[in-house]
């Protein structure tokens, strides 16, 4: 390849980086905690759903019955039920939906939401589903998963924002694969103890070549799960289905519309998920949908994960007889490959269609894809600091990079900062709405690590920032210990097996940060000392 | 927003210097029109593919990533600039047709 295309591609790669390099980084790290919010963080969160719930068929079906009397047959067409037992809500919903015309003679859906005890079944909440969506209550870990989904900036802007973001990682893969085109030769090449330059340069390669296929997964299912709601699926409804999104949804989707015979038959529930239970001992159910309840032509549709299927599997009922008819995936079940791919989209991009080590490895490579981006600005920070003509001052390049420690480093600690806060708010508001209290500290937290390094010198804020992560990384597992009683000793009793890991998991990276602090800031470029005189002499001189 | 723009205006200065010839118009057809052209073929390309509805429609929808890197990458590294007006304007009018004919030939 001609030397001046390369340039071409090596400034293309950089400018990417530049512009788009601190938010990948924001993304990539959310993402890496994501992986771990179903269940595990929403387990590790909310004390009702540390120990294991067991499966109430017969007590699931007394409350739907009751409550199907409730509400009215107009709100039958569908009941969907997030089962307590799967643990992935800390509640157990159940929603009644219907389908009614409006003024204008248009469909609409209208629905009603109850909230109960996971564990009695106890009603806690009763809501209009428009409402209940519109208000998310937040707990750590959908707060982690939304921040990653959009950065809490919503639909479209956040969407798009994301979407856009996994495109451009896909452009600086491309690039960055043409210009570092020998790529054997640099699996094997990282010279840490050389200079600062060099490590920079050899991470930043080895880090890429290395889980290629992994950031370029996720780059393309980022993209696809950013823009599929705001720009891919209108534009795909456009001309196949004269605009009607919700249409091309049914086609593409596991569950048909209900079809309504208006002869009333009981609906077996409580046979259907026993059968389910036994016949599939693999699955872990989460939902159930009951397309008309109560009406002759009921079907239940039971959704589960933990199979080999990628992306889950629905097993289909008669809703009336009580009949398996058969087992299908979300999208697998139609013609094509669409299907498929569409299937495996959520799983590879999530990493959870193999267990925990699945989670781990994603999370760890998703780590690798957060440090891609940072790698690269230093790169740029340090050519830009050693050329003879700069592009830029100084000034800029020092400023640029605080910017990079506080945002970056910032977006760790209130991450960080989030756990002891979650235990906190279990204890002093129980029961109650943690969302503002969470958005505050995540926010705060943010924005003062980002101010750190613009007020004391920038290698003093990354140690401080660093021991502050540290500190309450390490400090999770005594609190938790403390204000919930919950903890290692008593694990066999309470049953948390989930809670007292994600606790360990802490403490070991908190105590691992900080066993590894002065090894980490002795490497080149971590000695303050002499690059601290630098800067000031370089700041007088200015 | 700002350092987004004082980067886009420091790569500009950047790139007057040596690299790429007609630089905003290159990120104008980068940024503006491969998103356009982009987002075109989703609706319009279900007209044309040979295969099944479901994926005559998902294949478009699953493409898009790949169409919108390879515009996006195209789009500088062309040699002429006239090139790529050329295949972005035949690209989204073969596309707008192929729209144009689906939703109002019957």
């Amino acid at each position: 390849m001609k030397s001046f295309t390369i340039k071409k591609l090596y400034q293309l790669h950089s400018w990417v980086g530049l512009i788009t390099g601190i938010l990948l980084f924001i993304i990539a790290f959310s993402g890496s905690v994501a992986v771990f919010t179903l269940p595990e963080l929403k387990i590790w969160a909310n004390d009702e759903i540390r120990a294991p719930i067991q499966s109430n068929s017969q007590g699931l079906e007394q409350l739907i019955d009751e409550y199907s009397s409730k509400v009215g047959p107009e709100y039958l067409e569908e009941v969907h039920i997030r089962l307590p037992s799967s643990r992935v809500s800390q509640s157990s919903r159940v929603i009644f939906e219907g389908h009614f015309e409006n003024d204008k003679g248009k469909e609409e859906h209208k629905g009603i939401v109850y909230e109960f005890h996971p564990e009695t079944l106890e009603e806690l909440t009763k809501t209009d589903m428009d409402t209940f969506f519109e208000q998310d209550k937040l707990d750590i870990s959908t707060f982690l998963a939304h921040f990653h989904a959009d950065l809490h900036l919503g639909n479209p802007l956040g969407l798009i924002l994301t979407g856009l973001l996994g495109l451009t990682l896909m452009v600086s893969i491309v690039t960055g694969l043409f210009i570092h085109r020998k790529i054997l030769a640099q699996l094997f090449t990282f010279r840490i103890r050389k200079t600062f330059s060099l490590m920079l340069t050899d991470g930043h390669k080895v880090m890429s070549v290395w889980a290629v296929l992994f950031h370029s997964t996720i780059a393309f299912t980022g993209a696809f799960l950013g823009l599929a709601t705001v720009i891919l699926v209108p534009a795909a409804a456009y001309v196949s289905f004269n605009g009607d999104q919700e249409k091309l949804l049914e086609t593409f989707t596991a569950i048909p519309p209900a079809v309504i015979s208006h002869v009333e038959q009981p609906t077996q529930l409580s046979n259907i998920l026993e059968h389910s239970e036994k016949s599939r001992p693999d699955l872990t159910f989460r939902d159930i949908a009951i397309m008309g309840y109560g009406d002759k032509n009921a079907m239940i549709y039971i959704y589960g994960t933990g199979s080999d299927q990628m992306g889950g599997e629905t097993l289909v009922y008669n809703g009336v007889t009580g009949e398996y008819i058969k087992s299908q995936a979300r999208f697998g079940r139609l013609e094509g490959v669409t299907g498929k791919i569409l299937d495996a989209m959520f799983p590879l991009h999530y990493g959870n269609f193999g267990g925990v080590l699945v989670k781990a490895i994603w999370s760890i490579l998703g780590m690798i894809t957060a440090l891609l981006p940072i790698t690269g600005l230093m790169l740029w920070i340090e050519r830009g600091l050693n050329s003879q003509q700069p592009n830029h001052s100084r000034r800029t390049y020092q400023n640029f990079n605080k910017l990079l420690i506080g945002s970056c480093g910032g977006i760790v600690l209130a991450t960080s900062a989030l756990f002891p806060t979650q235990l906190i708010l279990n204890k002093v508001m129980h029961g109650l709405d943690h969302t503002s209290a969470i958005f505050n500290v995540f926010f705060s937290v943010w924005l003062i690590a980002l101010l750190i390094p613009f007020l004391v010198h920038y290698k003093k804020a990354i140690k401080a920032i660093y021991l502050m992560i540290a500190a309450l990384l390490t400090l999770v597992m005594p609190m938790d210990a403390v204000l919930t009683s919950s903890h290692i000793f008593n694990v066999f009793e309470t049953q948390h097996f989930v809670s007292v890991s994600v606790d360990w998991v802490l403490l070991f990276l908190g105590l691992l940060m900080l066993f590894s602090y002065k090894k980490l800031f002795s490497l080149p470029g971590g000695d303050s000392k002499d690059s601290e005189q630098d800067e000031t002499l370089t700041e007088e001189k200015a | 927003m700002s350092i987004i723009f004082y980067m886009i205006s420091a790569m500009d200065k950047i790139s007057k210097k040596n690299t790429f010839t007609a630089f905003k118009n290159r990120t104008f057809l980068a940024v503006v029109l491969t998103l356009i052209t982009s987002v075109l073929m989703i609706p319009a390309m279900p007209t044309y593919l040979p295969v099944v509805q479901n994926d005559a429609i998902g294949i478009p929808v699953l493409l898009f990533p790949f169409i919108w890197t390879g515009l996006f990458i195209y789009s500088y590294m062309a040699e002429s600039v006239k090139q790529v007006w050329l295949v972005m304007i035949s690209l989204n009018v073969i596309h707008i047709s192929c729209i144009y004919f689906a939703l109002f030939s019957k």
